[in-house]
């Protein structure tokens, strides 16, 4: 079983990755925004982070940043899950901000939940 | 007729190898190829095709002017021509006219099936210049994520000059750790055209100047090869 934080501000996305992954038997915590994200970061280190880009307050590409900045976070594997599908989005994320991987919604659940299997199963991709 | 860029982005990936290799599969298949090493800094065509540069005319010759057409377009094996890059340091300091290029593209492509372009990597001038030679652009890259990003960025470039996106080809492929195919193709959006296996094969093949497609044709990495050639004369797209 892996802990998996899941960061979105639709409540809808929360639920849908909460009971996809708690059914592949994962444990799963939720944020409501990057903030949210950062101060449960400091409680619990989870083996995957899920994180939306367009979240208010602050946008998943400055939370990405800051944990992989943070040497007790930096090895935390980062999966940014968005609507922005635009090579230039995923360019920022993966290259820029230091994301693992990156999800575009919508998602296909049963696709998504071998994604997640492959980024837990293997070291980040960014090595 | 088609003219097609072979790039990546990021450097060391295995374009021109690829190049090489799928020039000698078309040519297999009964087509006319000819290949253009337009890695300016780094040209390695020759060397992979065994070829010994003496006073041959250059790459180099034609974009500063001092060769023609005719005289930079060599026969290198069966069905295989190429335009050479010069391996001498001084050829870079003369004056290269990089707008030449196209205009050479387009000669030779009057002459063959296919023209391949092999790219430098990187996002210069150069690079700019060997991208917008060709009409369409196949994109090479390994299954690790800093080829992602860097093939994310070609793909942004090519389609900025009007290029037709021909596919993504995944080199190297069948390590442990590897991003699997059917996450690059989510995070690409597009289906991938080939993966080549990676292969111990490959670097003697580059040692003894042949490429590995007609040294070792039922290598899995040959294989590869010969499936992204089979895809490319599928495609009836005017590229």
């Amino acid at each position: 079983m892996a802990t998996i934080m899941a960061v979105d501000d639709e409540e809808d996305i929360l639920t849908l990755i909460e009971k996809v992954l708690t059914r592949e038997g994962h444990r799963v915590i939720t944020a409501r925004d990057g903030k949210e994200a950062l101060k449960k970061l400091k409680q619990v280190k989870p083996d995957l982070i899920l994180l939306d880009i367009m979240m208010p307050r602050m946008s998943g590409y400055q939370v990405c940043k800051m944990i992989k900045q943070n040497s007790e976070t930096s090895s935390i594997t980062v999966a940014m899950l968005t609507v922005k599908s635009e090579d230039e989005d995923k360019v920022r994320a993966l290259e820029n901000s230091g994301a693992d991987w990156y999800f575009t919604k919508p998602i296909d659940i049963e696709r998504f939940a071998r994604s997640v299997e492959w980024l837990l199963k293997t070291p980040p991709p960014r090595g | 007729m088609r003219c097609i860029s072979i790039a990546s982005g990021k450097g060391g990936v295995g374009k021109s190898i690829v190049c090489a290799n799928l020039a000698v599969a078309l040519a297999d298949a009964g087509y006319s190829v000819a290949v253009i090493d337009a890695d300016i800094e780094g040209p390695t065509l020759s060397l992979l095709f065994g070829y010994r540069l003496e006073d041959d005319a250059t790459l180099h010759d034609y974009l500063s002017e001092s060769a023609a057409e005719d005289e930079v377009v060599r026969k290198v094996s069966q069905g295989v021509s190429a335009v050479f890059g010069s391996v001498q340091l001084t050829a870079l300091m003369r004056e290269l006219k990089l707008e030449r290029l196209k205009k050479l593209a387009s000669w030779i492509k009057e002459r063959h099936d296919f023209v391949l372009i092999d790219t430098p990597p990187g996002f210069d001038e150069d690079a700019f210049a060997a991208i917008d030679a060709g009409d369409g652009i196949i994109i090479v890259l390994n299954p690790d994520i800093l080829s992602v990003t860097g093939a994310l960025k070609v793909r942004g470039v090519a389609k900025r000059l009007g290029k037709q996106i021909l596919g993504f080809v995944i080199n190297r492929a069948g390590h442990e750790y590897d991003i699997p195919v059917e996450e690059m193709e989510a995070v690409i959006e597009e289906e991938v055209l080939a993966v080549i296996e990676d292969d111990r094969l490959i670097r003697n093949s580059v040692l003894e100047g042949i490429p590995l497609v007609e040294s070792h044709p039922e290598a899995p990495a040959s294989r590869g090869i010969k499936e992204l050639s089979k895809r490319l004369i599928q495609n009836k797209s005017p590229v």
